[in-house]
Parts: structure tokens; C-alpha cells; sequence
């Protein structure tokens, strides 16, 4: 099975959300603002768990946070 | 950087670097015309122990006492931490069963079973360090 690469909108809802710090992020997910940068730039994949507390965190399905690269 | 993340930097440079100079001093003193008494060798040993100690106590105390006290582990560091750990473990293993189960045999000098153990304990560690910086820097994924 090829590799694909897990990828996320995080970045762009932050933008979204009136420029939300990771910290502020980190903060209301339950983990630090490092982690945050690292699932940012695709160098740590979150539990579910806080796969699905960014999502609430932003208002959105899971899946328009997180994906599949094309 | 992470307090963690730092900590494991502070502990790879100082174990690196005081038994980078404590194993090759302790070999250079066998060869010493008469040989090294029991208090220079414990000496030494202590010296680079004593070291050691204080690297990490000084560190450590940095974390407990400063604003980096509030920031508690989360998942992604317990992850890295758990898998440093779990390689760290297999490493200490293999020199618990080569010091334990092999050297007893074939030692010449006591003070050989106690370097072989010191030296499985700072690759172990050297290792497990090694990994949970890698796991910061280069991240961790699946």
C-alpha cells in the first residue's frame, strides 16, 4: 500500500479564527503550544482525542481539519 | 524549547562528554607503574559521578523552581518519552545479560564488571536521550 501523507487546515483556521495563537490553541485543547507547531507542520499526528478537541475547537467537521494529501 | 526536550539535551552533552573522559582516564590508569590504588580509582569514578549529579541536579532545579514547573507532560511527550524509554530498556538489557551473565566469567579485575555496567548504563542512556531529542527535532508519526 503506497504511503500517503496525513495532512491538516490548521494553519488556515487559526487564520480564520481571529489569527489564534498556538498557544491559545494549545491552551483550550489540552496540550502545549510545541505540540500544536508539530502537528502543524505535519511532524506529529494528535490522538483522536485531540484530533477531534482542534476540530471542536474550531467549529468544524473533523475531516476539514485533517486529511488524506491528495 | 521544551523544558524536556532541554533536559535531554543537557544530559546526552554531559554524560557524552564526562565519560568521554572518564573511560579512556580509567584505562590510561591501568597501565600506571604500580597500578592505581582502590581510593584513585573510586575517585575518579566519583569525580565523574559527582559530575554528573550536579549537571542534572543544577537543571532539574531550573524546571522545579522557574515558570516551566506549571507545564505538565501531554501526550506528545509522553509518547516520545515512551518510546525513548522502551529502546533505552532493550539497550540496558543486552548489558545486563553481557555484565551479568558473561563477564563474571571471563573478568580479570572487579573493576571490570563495574565499568562494563557503567559503560551499558551511559549507552542506555545515551540512547533513550538521544531518541527523545530526535523525537522532538524530527517529530513522530503513526
Amino acid at each position: 500500500m503506497a504511503e500517503r501523507r496525513f495532512t491538516n487546515n490548521i494553519r488556515t483556521l487559526r487564520f480564520l479564527s481571529n489569527e489564534m495563537t498556538q498557544a491559545e490553541l494549545g491552551e483550550r485543547v489540552g496540550v502545549t503550544r510545541q505540540t500544536i507547531a508539530a502537528v502543524e507542520s505535519g511532524k506529529y499526528s494528535p490522538s483522536l482525542e485531540s484530533a477531534f478537541r482542534i476540530a471542536e475547537v474550531f467549529g468544524k467537521p473533523l475531516e476539514e481539519v485533517f486529511r488524506w494529501e491528495a | 524549547m521544551l523544558a524536556r526536550e532541554r533536559f535531554a539535551w543537557v544530559q546526552l552533552t554531559a554524560l557524552v562528554l564526562i565519560f568521554g573522559v572518564y573511560f579512556p582516564v580509567f584505562s590510561m590508569m591501568q597501565g600506571w607503574q604500580p597500578g592505581p590504588t582502590f581510593l584513585q580509582q573510586i575517585g575518579v569514578l566519583s569525580i565523574a559521578l559527582g559530575l554528573l549529579a550536579v549537571i542534572v541536579l543544577v537543571d532539574r532545579m531550573r524546571t522545579w523552581f522557574g515558570p516551566e514547573r506549571k507545564v505538565k507532560p501531554d501526550e506528545r511527550d509522553r509518547l516520545i518519552e515512551y518510546r525513548a524509554s522502551a529502546i533505552g530498556y532493550y539497550v540496558l538489557m543486552g548489558g545486563v545479560l553481557y555484565v551479568g551473565c558473561y563477564l563474571p566469567f571471563v573478568a580479570t579485575d572487579k573493576w571490570q564488571i563495574v565499568n562494563a555496567t557503567l559503560f551499558f548504563v551511559v549507552v542506555a542512556e545515551v540512547v533513550k536521550n538521544g531518541l527523545v531529542v530526535l523525537g522532538y527535532r524530527r517529530g513522530l508519526r503513526g
